[in-house]
C-alpha cells in the first residue's frame, strides 16, 4: 500500500493538472509509459581506491607496461574484449553479462583538483562536492529530501551496514542502515512507546524515528524471508549481500536504494593477487545477481552503479603495489543501458596529470543521469549545469 | 535558581550534573553557582590531555631505528585513542566541565583531524589552554598549529605557488562566514600565509624564503600583510563577531536561532575585544537563557551523552579502544571529524542506527551485553576492515545509589527521574516499580528523553 501511495506522491502530484479525476483516483501506474517507479538502484562502493588502470587495460599501450614493469598484468592473462582494452582476469565471470550489453564502462571518471585523501575523496564522491566544498548532506540523502517530504518508508534507501554513510544522509530524511535485518530486529526491540503526547518537538522526531524503525526492522526482517532468490549466491560478503537485496526485491520490498560495499582495495603493497582476488568476489557476486534479476525478467528495472573513492598512481611504486591517484573507471549494469560497452576511451598514459590519470567525466554527471533518466527528476535541484549530459539510459 | 533551571545551565554549561555536585550548588545564588563553574574552569586552565607512557616510549625508540613499524601503527591510532582519554577527562569529576564543553566547542569550530598522535596532543592542548582566553590568541594559536597547517595544506602554500586551502576556511570556517569576502579576499589572504609551516617534529616553523613579502589588498585595506595582520583586520569586522555569535548560540542555547539574542552576543565578543571568557559569562547571566522552553530541546552529542553515561553508571574503561568503538557507531569519533566544516550536530546526530546505539547504550555499558554490531573501520584490509568489539567496561554507580539511598524508599523512582530527566517528571509512573533502583536508571538512561539536555 505504502509503495502505491508514495507512486502517487510522487507522478500524479506533478502531473495532476492535466489527469482527470478519475484516473487519479485509479493510480494505475501503467498509464505512464516513463514509469520509473518500479527502478532500484544498487551502489556498490569499493572502498580503499580501486586500481582503476589494472581492471580496466590499456595492453596494447607499451607505456603501460614500462609504467608498471612488476605489476602490469601480463598479456597472456588478459581478458581480451576489445582491441585496446582487457580486463583483470578477476573480472571473468562479467563478460558474459557484458556480451549481452548490460554492462557500461566508464572511464576516466573523477573530478577537478583530485584529494587523494580516502577520507575526504569518500567524502567527495558521497556528497557530489566540489574539491574545496564541504556538504554535510549526501547526494542520496538530497533525493531522499526531495522526494519523501509526503509519505516514505524509511528504507526507501537502504545500507547494507551497521551505521549509515554519509551518502544516505539528507537534512530532512535519511537512508536506513542494516547489516542483518535479525540483528536490527532484536535491537530495536524495546519498551519505548510509538508515541509520545509531548509538544517538544525534537522528542516528537525521536520517538518517530524510534517507531519507524521498529516498523522498518520488522518489515526487512519479514521481506527478507519471504521469498528467497533461487539463484546460488557465491558465500562471500557481498554474494550474501547481494543475496539479500535479491530477496528483498522479490518479495516486493519498497526499498529503491540499495548500497552496499567491498572493500580492500587500498593496495599499497603486493597488489596484484589481491586485487585479482577481490574483483573476482566481486565480479562473482554481481554477474549471479546479474542473472537472477534477468531470470526473473526484473533487469530492466535495475541498475547498478560501481564506483571507488579515486583510482591509483600510474606508476607502480617500489612494493609491487600502487599508492592514491585520481581518475578511475566506474561501471554501470543492468538491462536499460543506452550505450552499453564502452562508453569512452581508455586513459591517455602520455598525458598524466602529477602522475596520475587525467579525468574526463565528473562523476557527477553520472549522478545527475540518474537523478534526472534513471528516475527521471530535474537534476538542477542536485547539481550546477556545469557537467555535461551523458546519455546514459534509454 | 529553581531546580529546572540549575539542572538546564549545568546541561548547556557541560555534561549534566552529579548527585554530589548537585547537593553541593543547590542552596547557592545565581551568581555564586556560575562563580563556582568559572572558579574550576580557571582552576583547571592549565591541565592537559595527554597520551600515555607507552606512546612516548615508542616514539623514541622508534626515533632511534627500534621497532619503526610498531610505532607507525600506534601512531595511526593514537589520534582516536587521545579523544577517548579526552572523553574520560570530560567525565572526570576533578575536570572542569566548563573547560571541557568550551573546548568540545572550539574543536568542532576549529575541525581538525591530526595526523599524528604528538600533533593531536599539541593541537587538543592549544585549544583547551586558550577556550576560555581571547578568540584572538586562540585563533592566532590554531592558525599556527601544526596539525592544521597540515590539514588545510598550508605546508604547501608557497610565494608564487599559493594554496588557498587555509585561508578559505580562516574566512569561510573559522571567522567571518559566507559572503563577507570575495575571491580576491582569499587569493590575497593565501599570499600573507606563504610559509606558515611546521618541522617535522611537529614545530611551527616559519619559512622565510617562502613567504610572499608583497602587498596585497585584503577587505579593501592595503599593505604588506603577514597572517597575523592579516588576522588584526580580520577581528576588526563586527562579522566575526556575529557569525562567533551565531555559532555560540546554536552550540549553548538552541539549534533555532534568535537574531536579536544572537546580537547581544556578538555585541558582547566585539566590546570585549573577543574575550570568551566574558562572553559566556555573559550568556549565563542573561534571562533569556533560562527560557523553560529551551529546556530539553537540543539533542545531546554522542560526546554529551557518552560523558554523562560514565558519570551516572560510574564506568571505568578497560580500554580506551572501547569509548572510541562506542563514537564510531554513535557517529562522532573526537579529533577525527568528518571534514574540517566539523560535526553538522541537531538531528543529524539521529539516524535509525545511532538511535538504537543511543537506547541500547546503557545495556552495553551497565549489563555487559554484547553490541554485536560493528563500526565502519579503516579502508585497509577486508577482514580487520569491520571489527565488532567487546566493550571493555566495568560499571560501579555507587554515587547515583548512594544518594538515592538517602531518600525515602517510596520517593526513590520520582527522585531518580527528577534527577535524570528533569524535565519529563511524567516518566515516574512508567517506570517498573518492581525494578531495582539501578535497572530502573538504566531504563532511563535509554529513554528518548535522555537524549536531550
Amino acid at each position: 500500500m505504502k509503495r502505491r501511495k508514495f507512486i502517487q506522491n510522487s507522478l500524479l502530484a506533478t502531473a495532476a493538472p492535466f489527469v482527470p479525476k478519475f484516473i487519479q483516483n485509479s493510480a494505475s501506474s501503467s498509464l505512464f509509459s516513463k514509469d520509473t517507479s518500479g527502478r532500484k538502484l544498487i551502489i556498490i562502493q569499493l572502498s580503499g581506491g580501486n586500481d582503476g588502470l589494472n581492471t580496466i587495460i590499456p595492453f596494447t599501450n607499451s607505456k603501460y607496461y614500462s609504467l608498471r614493469p612488476k605489476i602490469g598484468i601480463p598479456k597472456n592473462k588478459i581478458i581480451k574484449v576489445s582491441k585496446n582494452l582487457g580486463w583483470n582476469p578477476g573480472l571473468k565471470t562479467l563478460l558474459k553479462d557484458f556480451e549481452k550489453g548490460n554492462i557500461s564502462i566508464l572511464n576516466n571518471v573523477g573530478y577537478p583538483n583530485p584529494n587523494r585523501s580516502h577520507f575526504r575523496s569518500m567524502d567527495i564522491w558521497q556528497t557530489g562536492s566540489a574539491a574545496n566544498e564541504y556538504l554535510q548532506t549526501g547526494w542520496i540523502g538530497r533525493y531522499l529530501d526531495s522526494q519523501c517530504e509526503a509519505d516514505c518508508s524509511a528504507h526507501n534507501a537502504l545500507e547494507f551496514d551497521d551505521s549509515l554513510s554519509l551518502a544516505l544522509k539528507g537534512k530532512n530524511q535519511n537512508g536506513f542502515a542494516m547489516s542483518k535485518p535479525q540483528l536490527l530486529k532484536k535491537l530495536s526491540k524495546n519498551n519505548i512507546p510509538s508515541s509520545t503526547s509531548s509538544d517538544n518537538e525534537t522528542l516528537n522526531f525521536l520517538y518517530k524515528t524510534m517507531s519507524d524503525t521498529k516498523a522498518s526492522a520488522n518489515i526487512l526482517y519479514e521481506h527478507s524471508k519471504k521469498k528467497k532468490s533461487q539463484a546460488s549466491y557465491p558465500k562471500t560478503g557481498l554474494g550474501k549481500d547481494l543475496n539479500l537485496v535479491a530477496n528483498l526485491i522479490l518479495s516486493d520490498n519498497d526499498t529503491k536504494i540499495y548500497y552496499l560495499s567491498h572493500s580492500g582495495f587500498d593496495t599499497h603493497a603486493y597488489q596484484v593477487n589481491k586485487q585479482e582476488r577481490l574483483l573476482k568476489e566481486y565480479s562473482e557476486a554481481v554477474s549471479c545477481f546479474l542473472t537472477d534479476m534477468r531470470e526473473n525478467d526484473l533487469l530492466d528495472e535495475t541498475l547498478i552503479l560501481t564506483f571507488s573513492e579515486f583510482g591509483r598512481r600510474a606508476k607502480e611504486n617500489g612494493s609491487a603495489g600502487t599508492d592514491h591517484g585520481a581518475a578511475n573507471n566506474t561501471f554501470l549494469m543492468g538491462g536499460n543501458l543506452k550505450n552499453p560497452g564502452y562508453f569512452n576511451e581508455g586513459p591517455d598514459l602520455e598525458n598524466l596529470l602529477n602522475g596520475d590519470l587525467k579525468h574526463e567525466i565528473d562523476f557527477r554527471s553520472i549522478y545527475n543521469e540518474i537523478v534526472s533518466s534513471w528516475w527521471g527528476l530535474s537534476k538542477q535541484q542536485f547539481f550546477d549545469n556545469k557537467v555535461k549530459n551523458l546519455s546514459l539510459f534509454s | 535558581m529553581t531546580r529546572l533551571e540549575i539542572f538546564h545551565l549545568f546541561q548547556r554549561s557541560g555534561f549534566g550534573l552529579s548527585p554530589l555536585e548537585y547537593e553541593k550548588v543547590k542552596p547557592l545564588s545565581k551568581s555564586k553557582i556560575i562563580d563556582y563553574i568559572f572558579d574550576k574552569a580557571n582552576l583547571n586552565l592549565a591541565s592537559k590531555v595527554d597520551l600515555p607512557e607507552d606512546y612516548y616510549q615508542k616514539k623514541k625508540n622508534a626515533e632511534q631505528g627500534i621497532g619503526k613499524d610498531i610505532f607507525r601503527k600506534t601512531d595511526q591510532k593514537a589520534t582516536a585513542r587521545l579523544g577517548g582519554l579526552w572523553l574520560e577527562k570530560m567525565a572526570d569529576p576533578s575536570s572542569s566541565a566548563l573547560l571541557e564543553k568550551m573546548s568540545l566547542f572550539w574543536h568542532g569550530h576549529f575541525a581538525c583531524r591530526p595526523k599524528k598522535g604528538i600533533l593531536a596532543v599539541n593541537y587538543l592542548n592549544s585549544i583547551r589552554k586558550h577556550s576560555l582566553g581571547n578568540f584572538k590568541d586562540l585563533l592566532l594559536a590554531v592558525s599556527k598549529d601544526p596539525a592544521m597547517l597540515r590539514f588545510l595544506n598550508n605546508q604547501q602554500n608557497k610565494k608564487n605557488a599559493p594554496n588557498e586551502n587555509f585561508s578559505r576556511e580562516l574566512l569561510e570556517l573559522f571567522t567571518l562566514g559566507r559572503g563577507q569576502y570575495s575571491e580576491e579576499d582569499i587569493k590575497e589572504c593565501a599570499r600573507a600565509f606563504t610559509g606558515w609551516s611546521s618541522t617535522p617534529e611537529g614545530e611551527f616553523l616559519f619559512k622565510r624564503h617562502r613567504h610572499d613579502y608583497g602587498e596585497k589588498t585584503f577587505l579593501n585595506e592595503r599593505g604588506n600583510f603577514n597572517g597575523e595582520e592579516i588576522i588584526n583586520i580580520i577581528l576588526s569586522k563586527k562579522a566575526c563577531a556575529e557569525f562567533l555569535a551565531t555559532k555560540l548560540y546554536a552550540f549553548f542555547v538552541s539549534d533555532t536561532p534568535d537574531s536579536k539574542h544572537i546580537s547581544s552576543i556578538s555585541d558582547q565578543i566585539f566590546d570585549s575585544n573577543y574575550n570568551i571568557e566574558k562572553t559566556i559569562r555573559f550568556m549565563f547571566f542573561q534571562d533569556w537563557f533560562y527560557n523553560p522552553a529551551l529546556f530539553g530541546k537540543k539533542i545531546k552529542s554522542p560526546a554529551e551523552l557518552v560523558v554523562a553515561q560514565i558519570k551516572m553508571l560510574g564506568l571505568t574503561f578497560n580500554k580506551t579502544s572501547s569509548i572510541v568503538f562506542l563514537m564510531k557507531l554513535l557517529g562522532q569519533v573526537l579529533l577525527m571529524p568528518p571534514n574540517v566544516a566539523g560535526w553538522a550536530g541537531g538531528r543529524s546526530w539521529i539516524d535509525n542506527s545511532t538511535l538504537v546505539v543511543r537506547v541500547n547504550l546503557p545495556y552495553f555499558l551497565a549489563k555487559n551485553i554484547p553490541p554485536e554490531i560493528k563500526a565502519k573501520g579503516s579502508l585497509k584490509d577486508d577482514k580487520k576492515n569491520y571489527a565488532s568489539k567487546r566493550i571493555d567496561v566495568s560499571s560501579n554507580p555507587k554515587e547515583l545509589l548512594n544518594w538515592l539511598s538517602t531518600h525515602n524508599s517510596k520517593r526513590q523512582t520520582k527522585e531518580l527521574v527528577n534527577f535524570l530527566i528533569p524535565n519529563h517528571p511524567e516518566l515516574a509512573k512508567k517506570q517498573q516499580p518492581t525494578a531495582s533502583l539501578l535497572d530502573q536508571a538504566i531504563s532511563i538512561l535509554g529513554s528518548l528523553e535522555f537524549q536531550l539536555g
